[in-house]
């Protein structure tokens, strides 16, 4: 099964099991279905739970969070994850802080979607990976699904969270199959990969061939939680071995990798070899060449770890 | 010889990889042009891919039911010389001209076993770990595998016993005892056992053992002891000096091969002790003592300061030499005897008998 397909039957499920469910974003409507067609086959299916709206995105976030603090579980669908800048002060400034402003009398079932990613030569404002912006802000969960780890089952966990989730998802990544299988665990791998999102498959990759051509074992361990971080996950992958690598598809500065190596030194462990490999610290470029060029790849990854032995 | 690289496809302009569906040729495989190589899918098509040029297939990136990119390789095939030579053994054989490969965990396994990679013979072009480690003589064909941490433990009696035990609290992984009297497979300590007689201990090195500990007592003569040391020394075994932690080991000791240090015993600072040395439990080596090669302080054994002992004499238990004493060459000196003067060499002594000449090859 594609990512694309396991996202629409968990919202299919979603909306099955609590009727009372709303999924609202731009262009949902079928025959449509919307851009990348995660929501499919939903509003013909049914009508009175899917709602297509104007283009404002501040609105329609706003809109979802005034019927979550209602009751409702509410999924909303910003298009292209770039578009979240017009939805920070509804996610930051309200959704995250109802609980404690309202004294815990209200929690807002709120999970806002979004593509994120390039790889397709969309641009300096359709490619990029700005995630980090949202992590770190208390009331708020983000997530970010890999095609490694079923993508479905996350969706169903952020819609019966309760509370207001960031749900990342990948425009490359709809097309791909779902394969649990490919992520190969070791007691004492060579080197460990921490990642998340669209990534992950560049490092499944990357150990594969590592695998076959060097012969080095690489533990690829990707995070589907990323605020708050698990930080019993990352500790125990990162206790595994003296080289832990971190990739993200986002800029390296205050980011993930940041945020990993703060989970590993506070807890003592100190690698031999600990490196984060990200964007380059540029706006995206449009042509294609360029843009694969800045952002992390397979080769990248490959010849970082061969490198550090 | 030529590679040709079969690229994958862009089928719809939207998606960035094709399914690989079927696998229609396997890796050493001989192909026309035209021959279908691999039938792709995507959401909206499927497409076969076929081969532009003759030759054998020698690399296929692809594999059935995964994705593979749009405009990456995704077949190669050699279209130069004799089909037949195609083969790995072929390739291998030249290897020796071609560019090798060596992989990343094959050249830190060659640092480890201090293996000169330009010794190894590649496989189909490759060198990986296996091969190294064929090369050190560890391979696949016998021989154990060994690491630079395992040792051999020469004698499994009860002084065998004991130095076996000192090893493994330093550190050391003994794989074994040899023992020229014992049955193999006769229980030495936990995870240690005979397993061959001493007649083993030049394949034991041949197989990439390196440190051997030995394990021979001698409560009267160090003969026997001394004997083992040189047959370990003379096939060119490394023979670290061992001390217990339980042990006191002063400031600026020299503590020679072989020589070891047993539990509880105390060596004062700037003592010198030879090789082959046993200071057994309990004994006291007070500062600056000098002590010979192969010689035994059995338990309990006291030197005072200044004393020296000569190469290859036994101090009984419960003895103690005077400060600033000399003891000679070969000397038996019994239980409980209180030596105040000096001993010449070959000497006996005992609380029963007169002093005797002792009568010993060395």
């Amino acid at each position: 099964m594609r990512v694309v397909e396991e996202l629409r039957d968990s919202l299919f499920g979603i909306v099955e099991r609590d009727p009372s469910t709303i999924v609202l974003g731009e262009d949902l409507l079928d025959p449509y279905g919307g851009a990348f067609k995660v929501t499919q086959g939903l509003s013909d299916a049914y009508p009175n739970n899917v709602i297509t709206t104007p283009i404002s995105e501040a609105g329609l976030v706003g809109v979802g969070l005034g019927m979550a603090l209602r009751g409702r579980t509410v999924l909303a669908e910003i298009m292209f994850g770039d578009f979240l800048t017009l939805t920070t002060d509804q996610l930051i400034n309200h959704a995250a802080k109802v609980k404690w402003m309202f004294n815990d009398a209200v929690d807002a079932s709120l999970v806002v979607r979004t593509p994120m990613g390039g790889g397709r030569g969309y641009g300096p404002t359709h490619s990029q990976s700005i995630e980090k912006h949202f992590c770190g802000v208390p009331g708020l969960t983000v997530m970010a699904v890999n095609q490694f780890q079923s993508p479905g089952a996350l969706l169903k966990e952020a819609a019966e969270l309760g509370s207001p989730v960031l749900f990342i998802e990948n425009k490359i990544m709809y097309s791909k199959l779902v394969e649990p299988d490919r992520l190969v665990t070791y007691d004492r791998p060579d080197a460990v990969i921490l990642t998340y999102g669209g990534v992950t498959e560049f490092c499944v990759q990357a150990a594969e061939r590592l695998l076959e051509d060097e012969e080095l074992t690489v533990e690829v361990v990707p995070v589907q939680h990323l605020s708050p971080m698990p930080a019993d996950l990352i500790r125990a992958a990162a206790a595994k071995s003296g080289r832990i690598f971190t990739v993200e598809e986002g800029t390296e500065s205050w980011g993930f990798g940041a945020a990993v190596a703060e989970e590993i030194l506070s807890a003592g462990i100190t690698p031999r070899h600990f490196q984060p490999i990200a964007a380059d610290p540029t706006a995206i470029p449009s042509a294609r060449n360029w843009e694969l060029e800045i952002l992390p790849s397979v080769d990248k990854i490959e010849r970082a770890i061969v490198a550090s032995f | 010889m030529a590679l040709i690289d079969i690229m994958t496809p862009r089928v719809n302009a939207n998606e960035d990889e094709v399914l690989v569906a079927e696998l229609h040729v396997a890796v050493g495989d001989q192909v026309d042009v035209g021959d279908l190589l691999i039938s792709a899918e995507t959401t909206k098509a499927s497409v076969d891919i076929e081969a532009t040029h003759a030759g054998t297939v020698s690399k296929i990136n692809g594999k059935k039911g995964r994705m593979i990119a749009s405009g990456s390789v995704i077949v190669v095939i050699d279209t130069g010389g004799d089909s037949a030579a195609a083969g790995d053994d072929a390739s291998g054989a030249d290897g020796g001209s071609a560019e090798v490969k060596v992989t990343t965990k094959a050249r830190l396994r060659a640092e480890e076993l201090g293996v000169d990679l330009d010794t190894v013979a590649p496989k189909a072009g490759r060198i990986g770990v296996a091969e190294v480690e064929a090369a050190a003589g560890k391979g696949p064909d016998g021989g154990p595998q060994v690491t630079a941490m395992q040792a051999v433990l020469v004698g499994g009696g009860g002084h065998g016993a004991t130095i076996g035990e000192i090893a493994v609290a330093c550190g050391w992984d003994l794989i074994g005892a040899v023992d020229g009297k014992l049955p193999k497979g006769t229980h030495v300590i936990s995870g240690v056992e005979v397993i061959d007689t001493d007649d083993a201990l030049q394949s034991l090195y041949d197989s990439g053992v390196r440190v051997a500990f030995v394990g021979i007592g001698g409560a009267t003569s160090s003969e026997t002891r001394q004997a083992v040391f040189e047959k370990l020394q003379a096939i060119g075994f490394i023979l670290p000096p061992l001390v217990h932690p339980t042990a006191h080991f002063g400031a600026d000791v020299k503590l020679g091969a072989a020589s070891y240090v047993l539990p509880n015993a105390m060596v004062g600072p700037r003592c010198r002790i030879g090789a082959n040395v046993i200071v057994n439990s309990s004994s006291t080596v007070a500062h600056d003592c000098v002590v010979g090669d192969h010689a035994h302080l059995t338990p309990a054994a006291i030197l005072a300061g200044n004393v020296r002992i000569g190469a290859s004499s036994v101090i009984g238990m419960g003895a103690s030499v005077l400060f600033g004493v000399e003891v000679g060459r070969g000397c038996l000196i019994h239980n409980n005897v209180s030596v105040l003067m000096d001993v010449p060499d070959f000497t006996e002594l005992s609380l029963e008998h007169a002093p005797k000449h002792r009568d010993l090859d060395a």
